[in-house]
């Protein structure tokens, strides 16, 4: 068994350097989506430490001699936008990501309906500082591929491709892109990412805030943990931390992440904070790299990996929102009784409320259908009528309190039955 | 005929309708003022003997009855709105009176404004200290920033004849840009301009005008799931509510700042939206709807605010078809929908342009279609002792061409779906039963992976608490799959008096769970043409798949007053049944405790995990092991002093069974901060909040390997102490 193991190393190692080069690469081939863009972490190092330069990251069809692309079948290029593997500065390795924009991806599927064979490649050049040789001779650039197959989406790496930071508030469900607390958003308001990806897994991290006075959100703390190298990970600022996520992607392509509720969120400060959502690499086998980096440790995971940074969401309250009035437990309850004739009458009750609240609504659910009824929220007690007893208990019951014009304060309350 | 063309015309053709067939209406509203109140012509009724319905909500709790009459005191009189009043005898049902309302309609054109101007001044100075043990060495940087935040809001509400209108704008200006990923973005921001006016028929019928930000809503899925940005949007609405219209040119992308027009009309980023929908039956036995709907889209390789995503310039236009059945008192449910849609990919320079001229391949504008089809039955509803219960059945399909794309659309491209689901609720337990076919490459291209995948799932909810006579207040709480799922916080009936405190029967029921979550399902995948799929001739990782994934989740909560605790345990393992890979088998295994308590200032939370992957395979057999635990600890003073401590650590493991060799990271992390904003808070006529923070991290990752030998230690303590005036 060691030595098949052994065998199949050396089988890796000699794929890895493909006799072009001297830059190994991993993964060496990855599959893709065929309706999505996606991303992928690649890492290029040089074994014998030989410092380049690398600025050109290409897509394309079909391959020279010399492993760089066919003018002739070009795809398309890594978007400049995206790019964070290209360096200017001499070094010895990168943790590169591979993004390919759905242009690209649907282009070569337009291509597979053409011609039998449709895998692509990405292809990295690479110059060697000075005359220094990094497998094609002296001086020379080298090109190194990563082979890209078209395939279902349960067989493609977990990367993120679109990434949405917002609020939720009453009323249409409307994405709130800049957060404005205040009283009547407070106890209702909340926050969620939906976020659309390759692949399946779990995604799991942090939801953070900055606050006036904390250090500056720095590029590298806005990129999920999977794109950054091992010492590029460990420079991410940590800032106060408000929840924590774990949730499973599925092969539907789409997660929604919970956030805090706004009352959650921190206003110890006046001005103006920054809400992030911090990814940590997922692990698994397919995740894991494969390729020893002096200074890197092996046991590193790149799942969950963007091309992009993920946006804040920023909040602003006035310095005195905190001083609002705190509000009574409805306490609600549903309480029967049997009247002269035997029949069954029911009562709602709770805490009567002081302040905006003018009405409360009660609202019964029978298996899809919705009853609601509304009461004074000053008189404490409502006796139903007899037309509720054929409703009551619902599947579900709830209250909740209603302002002046009808808007919703706090949050829906359960109903218990005495 | 373009689609933009087809847009217009159906535009037409609804206004058309619209300003028709309103006339036919002939209900009277009749109007009533602020806080107005509703005479009701009910001679001789007694409290209790009839019901009044404002638009099917039970509002007899605001009646009184005096001899000859009923008044209703309508309950939100300041919302400006049409109504319907109904009034049933309570014992027969039957209908003794019925009459349409407006409110709003107040003596003078101007209803109410509002302004609200505010500026806050922040200055911060900030002293940071990295101490880190590579070759950087220690560092001090001392930076000082202020920032002014100035904000105006305006609302106004007018009326005129049947012509309501509401202004709403709010402006804010600032030192530091609005995207952080746009450091050039504007600093100035009309970040809410909603406008809206409104044409209320005298039978109720609706003609509306929306500028600024707003909505397109959508009623096929497949074109457009809903659009909310800046943008005109003008909508119909028949009085009887049977048929809707909305048209609508909204801006590309999702758009805040001064750098987009604040209507959202550019000819370089748009999306033109149409939405009919007419309801061709409608009587409690059939309803029968059908619907159009369009999007027609040009945008370039840019982010939305507060969204990133992978860029490409697209073009892109959709029309869709619906119907859609309600059958037996809408038990029955059944939607058909349909869509086709052309996408292409502009030249972009991010993208394609290259220096040296090179050719490039792009397929031009390329088409496909779609369709999803859903049935829904509600089995059975009824009672189960003292609670309710109901069951119901949910069947779908769904096909989409391998090159659909929509860019507002909910469907995924190349994949046929088949999928039903039982949700019931039968007293304390409730669950779900789902199965899913699915199967992509539809046009059966031999390069492709074809997939073959099926998926069951049973998930069973046992509220334990419902089997107590205990109150329950909702509050909700992340899930596993995403979205809220809502719990149930357990009280006492009755709040316990301190010399009652100690009830023995309640401390022995509280060592049950609140609830148990129980999911166990099953999902096999595998490759339809195999072998026959052509590789690249060097390449790795592109498994034939033949393989089952079986999982197990188990989750138990515990609430009280004060504090929650919830127990979780996932299981899954992959078997792998492909030939080479036969024995590649997989078992990840996680076991994790939160524990969070809230008893007067003190927040106190804890949390542990442990992951363990275990890779099966002879030839690499590993483990992998994560430990990651936790403490948070705030404490909020009701002077507003502040206290924050944070320790996390993190530790992985991975063990290379075949070379008997591991490797070791760990992270550690530890933090405070503290906070006397409110503390130092002075009121005067204008709100002032000064404030100190002081917040210090440290972080030291160590990471050991001995496969190559090596170690390598990182250690960052950041200290920052801002104030702010």
């Amino acid at each position: 068994m060691i030595i098949y193991r052994f065998v199949l190393i050396v089988a890796i190692m000699v794929m890895a350097t493909d006799g072009l080069a001297e830059i190994r690469r991993d993964p060496i081939g990855v599959n893709v989506s065929v309706d999505k863009p996606m991303s992928l972490t690649v890492r290029f190092a040089d074994s014998e430490g030989t410092r380049f330069t690398t600025t050109e990251a290409l897509f394309c069809y079909r391959l020279l001699d010399n492993g760089q692309c066919d003018p002739a079948a070009l795809l398309g290029r890594l978007p400049a936008s995206r790019d964070l593997g290209s360096t200017s500065v001499p070094v010895s390795r990168i943790t590169d990501v591979m993004t390919i924009p759905y242009s690209i991806i649907r282009s070569t599927v337009v291509r597979a309906q053409e011609v039998d064979f449709s895998d692509f490649y990405y292809v990295r050049r690479f110059t060697p500082e000075g005359s220094a040789d990094l497998g094609a001779g002296p001086g020379r650039d080298v090109y190194v591929r990563v082979t890209c197959h078209l395939a279902g989406p349960a067989t493609v790496p977990l990367s993120l491709t679109k990434v949405s930071v917002y609020g939720i508030e009453q009323g249409d469900n409307a994405p709130v892109r800049l957060l404005r607390l205040h009283r009547d958003n407070l106890e209702t308001g909340y926050v969620e990412a939906r976020v659309e990806h390759t692949g399946t897994g779990i995604l799991e991290g942090w939801w953070e805030v900055r606050q006036p006075g904390d250090a500056e959100v720095s590029s590298i703390d806005l990129l999920p943990a999977a794109a950054l190298s091992s010492s590029e990970r460990s420079q991410q600022q940590a800032f106060m931390r408000i929840k924590r996520f774990r949730v499973t992607a599925s092969r539907e392509g789409v997660a929604i992440i919970p956030g805090p509720r706004y009352q959650d969120l921190p206003m110890g400060t006046g001005g103006r904070h920054d809400l992030l959502l911090r990814f940590d690499a997922t692990q698994g086998r397919e995740n894991r790299a494969r390729l020893a980096v002096e200074g890197e440790p092996l046991n590193l995971f790149s799942g969950a990996v963007a091309g992009f940074s993920i946006p804040t969401l920023e909040y602003t309250f006035p310095v005195d929102l905190l001083s609002a009035d705190v509000s009574v437990p409805l306490a609600a309850r549903l309480i029967s009784d049997i009247d002269d004739d035997g029949n069954k009458l029911w009562r709602l009750a709770w805490n009567a409320q002081a302040g905006e609240a003018v009405a409360i609504e009660f609202v019964v659910r029978t298996g899809t259908q919705l009853h609601s009824l509304l009461a004074p929220v000053d008189s404490g007690m409502y006796e139903l009528t007899s037309q509720w007893s054929e409703r009551l208990p619902g599947t579900e019951m709830t209250v909740q309190l209603r302002g002046g014009d009808g808007v919703v304060l706090g949050e829906a309350v359960r109903v218990r039955t005495e | 005929m373009s689609y933009l063309q087809k847009i217009l015309v159906a535009a037409r053709l609804a206004l058309y309708v619209a300003v028709v067939l309103p006339g036919v209406s002939t209900a009277f509203a009749v109007e009533i003022f602020r806080g107005g109140v509703i005479e009701l012509p009910l001679p001789n009724q007694s409290p209790g003997s009839f019901v009044v319905l404002q638009d099917n909500m039970d509002v007899t709790a605001f009646t009184r009855t005096l001899a000859n009459h009923v008044e209703l005191d309508v309950p939100f009189p300041d919302k400006p709105s049409n109504f319907e009043i109904v009034v049933q005898e309570v014992t027969s049902n039957r209908e003794l009176y019925r009459q349409q309302y407006r409110t709003s309609r107040s003596e003078s054109w101007f209803s109410s404004a509002d302004t609200y101007a505010t500026v806050q001044v922040h200055a911060t100075a900030s002293a940071n200290r990295q101490v880190s043990s590579d070759s950087q060495g220690v560092s001090t940087q001392v930076d000082q920033s202020s920032s002014s935040d100035g904000l105006a809001k305006a609302s106004a509400s007018m009326q005129w004849h049947n012509v309501l209108t509401d202004v709403e704008i709010e402006g804010v200006n600032r030192t530091d840009p609005f995207d952080r990923l746009r450091p050039d973005g504007p600093a100035t921001d009309l970040s809410a301009l909603r406008a809206k006016t409104e044409y209320v028929s005298d039978a109720g019928s609706r003609v509306s005008l929306s500028l600024g930000d707003t909505q397109l809503s959508a009623s096929n899925s497949l074109v457009n799931t809903g659009i909310h940005t800046k943008g005109v949007v003008v909508g119909i609405e028949s009085a009887d509510k049977r048929y809707a219209v909305q048209v609508g040119r909204m801006f590309g992308t999702d758009a805040v700042g001064t750098g987009i027009n604040p209507l959202g009309w550019s000819s370089r980023s748009y999306r033109t939206g149409l939405d009919a929908a007419f309801t061709v039956v409608d009587n409690p036995q059939v309803q029968w709807s059908v619907s159009a709907s369009a999007v027609d889209l040009e945008r370039g390789a840019e982010d939305s605010f507060g969204t990133a995503q992978t860029p490409d310039p697209e073009t892109n236009r959709v029309l869709g078809l619906g119907t859609a059945f309600g059958l037996f008192q809408d038990r029955t449910r059944l939607q058909f929908s349909w869509a086709k849609s052309r996408y292409d990919n502009p030249v972009d320079s991010d993208l394609f342009d290259f220096d040296q001229g090179q050719r490039v391949f792009a397929p031009g504008e390329t088409s496909g279609s779609a369709w999803r089809h859903s049935a829904e039955f509600d089995l059975w509803s009824g009672a189960v002792g003292s609670r309710s219960g109901y069951a119901s059945l949910s069947l779908s399909a769904e096909r989409a061409s391998p090159l659909f794309r929509t860019t507002q659309g909910s469907a995924t491209a190349d994949r046929r779906q088949w999928s039903g689901a039982l949700d019931f609720s039968i007293g304390a337990l409730s669950g779900r039963v789902d199965t899913t076919t699915y199967r992509n490459n539809l046009s059966k291209l031999i390069s492709i992976h074809t997939l073959n995948e099926q998926s069951h799932n049973v998930r069973l909810d046992f509220d334990l608490n419902a089997l107590r006579n205990q109150s329950q207040q909702v509050s909700y709480s992340e899930s596993s799959t995403g979205g809220y799922d809502v719990l149930v916080d357990e009280q006492p009936a009755d709040p316990p008096l301190a010399a009652d405190f100690i009830d023995e029967s309640r401390a022995q029921r509280s060592l049950l769970p609140a609830s148990i979550a129980v999911s166990v399902g099953r999902q096999s995948v595998a490759t339809l043409n195999g072998e026959d799929i052509i590789l690249a001739p060097v390449i790795d990782g592109f498994d034939f798949m033949d393989q089952h994934t079986d999982t197990i989740s188990v989750s138990a909560t515990w609430l009280g007053q004060t504090s929650s605790t919830v127990i979780e345990t996932n299981y899954s393992f992959l078997d792998i049944d492909q030939r080479e890979r036969a024995a590649a088998d997989r078992r990840d295994v996680y076991y994790g405790i939160n524990h969070t308590v809230n008893t007067g200032p003190w927040s106190i939370g804890g949390r542990f995990g442990f992951t363990n992957t275990s890779d099966l395979d002879p030839a690499s057999r590993s483990e992998s092991r994560l430990v990651d635990w936790g403490f948070d600890l705030n404490y909020y003073s009701p002077s507003g002093v502040r206290f924050g401590g944070t320790l996390s650590s993190n530790r992985s493991r991975l063990i290379d069974r075949v070379f008997q060799d591991s490797s070791v990271s760990d992270t550690q992390r530890f933090g405070f901060s503290v906070e006397i904003g409110e503390w130092l808070q002075h009121r005067f006529n204008l709100s002032y909040l000064p404030s100190v923070s002081g917040n210090w991290n440290r972080t030291v990752s160590d990471s050991v390997s001995s496969f190559d030998d090596s170690r390598t230690t990182e250690t960052f303590a950041t200290f920052n102490l801002g104030v702010n005036f």
